[in-house]
């Protein structure tokens, strides 16, 4: 169970980082035109 | 006034690395793991999601309106917000981070100097660790030392400016924090075994969920580890762009905090769980105890440790300096608001931070003393911060300065600030009623501090005292804090 766990846990921490980051730089790309 | 008091963050990156910097400390490395571990593994995860949406960002966005209207530092920016007759709360907002940033230094130079033990080949097979730690520790000539080199690190990067100091300083170390990280936390998984310390580290088990530390001590965590309600990250926000968003890039500095906290625990908890004989005794031990006795032990025991070790101490190094700069830019920022310029400044927050800080770089009781009060004390700023909030008006805010420039529109992230003072009244006051249970019948006593180390009465004593110098300061500090930040972009 705890690979499942694991997994989901570690999804939600760096897929939040990353899609923070990528909502940031889809940003600043569309300011910048 | 300085050339430099202008300066603003080049782009949006300046700010966001800056932030990440700010917010991804030693707390971040040698404490999640350990608490995370000994709180309820999978079960900690989910309380410490919670405490992000419901304590960390909202007070993280709270700062960021703060730096980006009043474009002052923490003492001017209550004065704009909420009037004059707050100066003296933004004053001891400000020194509880200062006083932090005294002894954090401290920190760094454990870690500088296990480093170039690591560098000279101190740590090798049979190693008395804590021998090693013991004799570091109790000599006061060798602590003022490092911690001397520390301070003068992070004062040379403040001393340089926004662009050419910290913004330089963090797109640098940040990316280095993780890909050291990220080496640790494979190279982890390599070693025999190290599966049982995941097992241990993501387990849900149902009784931990139900129970109530689980939540404390996520809370206390994510209180403690991103920075929330610091004044820190208000400071950074000063030089922002007049457009820049406040709710993402709050959101980005907590998952950004998050994840490097969990890269460490992929690092600690595996070696741990493969290596050591008693696993429980290592995340038991504190932070002192995990990192420079049982890891520095664990470290001369695998095949390549001292590799291990020389990325973990640099690490820690650099997510110590990444946060000593930022606690220092607060205080250079008074001092700008005053119109001192950022040089001068600089150079006397350090001479402040060397004078308040030898102490705690000579004798460990004082050090743990000014850790437990001023710790403790942040979560005093938090709810300063919420009730200066809602004195504004939380919709008010919402409207006027959050939504305009933000990037993603969720008002119920910014909306839980309301709900900040109950967290406040549950943490707070369990760490009251722990503190008691230390010291049954002596818990108001503060003296001799070296015996009433964390006691609820040295940490009284010691805000009320603060508190009282600021009220009665309250109007010389309002008419000395005038120099607001003249945003160009």
């Amino acid at each position: 169970m705890w690979p499942v766990t694991m997994t989901i846990i570690l999804a939600c921490v760096f897929g939040g980082f990353i899609w923070c980051l990528k909502t940031a730089m889809n940003a600043e790309t569309k300011k910048g035109h | 006034m300085s050339e430099n008091s202008n300066e603003q963050w080049s782009s949006r990156w300046g700010l966001v690395f800056a932030a990440m910097g700010m917010a991804i400390g030693t707390g971040n490395i040698w404490r999640f793991p350990r608490v995370a571990a000994t709180n309820g593994g999978g079960a900690f995860y989910i309380a410490y999601f919670l405490a992000l949406f419901l304590w960390a960002i909202p007070l993280l966005c709270a700062e960021g309106v703060w730096g980006k209207v009043s474009r002052m530092g923490v003492i001017g920016s209550f004065k704009e917000m909420l009037g004059k007759k707050w100066t003296w709360v933004g004053a001891l907002v400000a020194w509880i981070s200062l006083a932090i940033a005294f002894y954090y230094a401290v920190v760094i130079g454990w870690c500088i100097r296990y480093f170039l033990y690591a560098a000279t080949g101190v740590l090798k097979p049979g190693l008395d660790s804590k021998a090693l730690w013991d004799s570091f520790i109790n000599n006061p000539t060798q602590g003022a030392l490092f911690f001397i080199v520390a301070l003068l690190m992070a004062i040379f990067i403040v001393s340089r400016g926004i662009q050419n100091g910290l913004e330089k300083a963090n797109k640098f170390m940040i990316p280095s924090i993780f890909i050291l990280l990220i080496f640790l936390a494979i190279r982890a998984q390599f070693l025999p075994g190290a599966w049982k310390g995941l097992e241990y580290l993501f387990t849900i088990r149902m009784e931990d969920v139900m129970k109530g530390k689980t939540y404390l001590e996520a809370f206390t965590q994510a209180a403690w580890s991103t920075g929330a309600g610091w004044g820190l990250f208000l400071t950074y926000f000063v030089y922002a762009k007049k457009d820049e968003d406040i709710l993402l890039n709050s959101t980005t500095t907590a998952f950004a905090d998050t994840a490097a906290a969990s890269l460490a625990g992929l690092c600690v908890i595996p070696t741990i769980f493969a290596i050591s004989a008693d696993p429980m005794a290592a995340v038991k031990s504190g932070n002192n105890g995990l990192a420079f006795i049982h890891l520095t032990n664990l470290f001369t025991q695998i095949p390549g440790g001292v590799i291990m070790a020389l990325a973990f101490f640099a690490a820690l190094i650099m997510a110590a300096l990444s946060s000593e700069i930022s606690m220092i830019q607060l205080g250079v920022r008074l001092l700008e608001d005053a119109g001192w310029g950022t040089k001068k400044a600089t150079w006397a927050i350090g001479a402040a931070c060397l004078v308040c800080g030898l102490p705690s770089a000579m004798y460990n009781w004082f050090f743990e003393n000014q850790d437990w009060v001023w710790g403790v004390g942040l979560l005093l700023s938090g709810l300063l911060f919420s009730i200066g909030a809602m004195k504004i008006g939380v919709r008010k805010i919402w409207v006027e300065y959050i939504e305009p420039c933000s990037d993603i529109k969720f008002y119920w992230m910014w909306w839980l600030v309301c709900l900040f003072p109950v967290w406040f009244v549950i943490i707070f006051g369990w760490w009251t009623m722990q503190s008691i249970s230390w010291y049954p019948g002596e818990w108001y006593k503060w003296l001799p501090i070296s015996k009433y180390t964390y006691t609820v009465g040295t940490m009284y004593y010691q805000w009320i005292i603060a508190a009282v110098v600021f009220y009665f300061l309250n109007n010389w500090l309002a008419e000395k804090t005038t120099h607001k930040l003249e945003a160009k972009y």
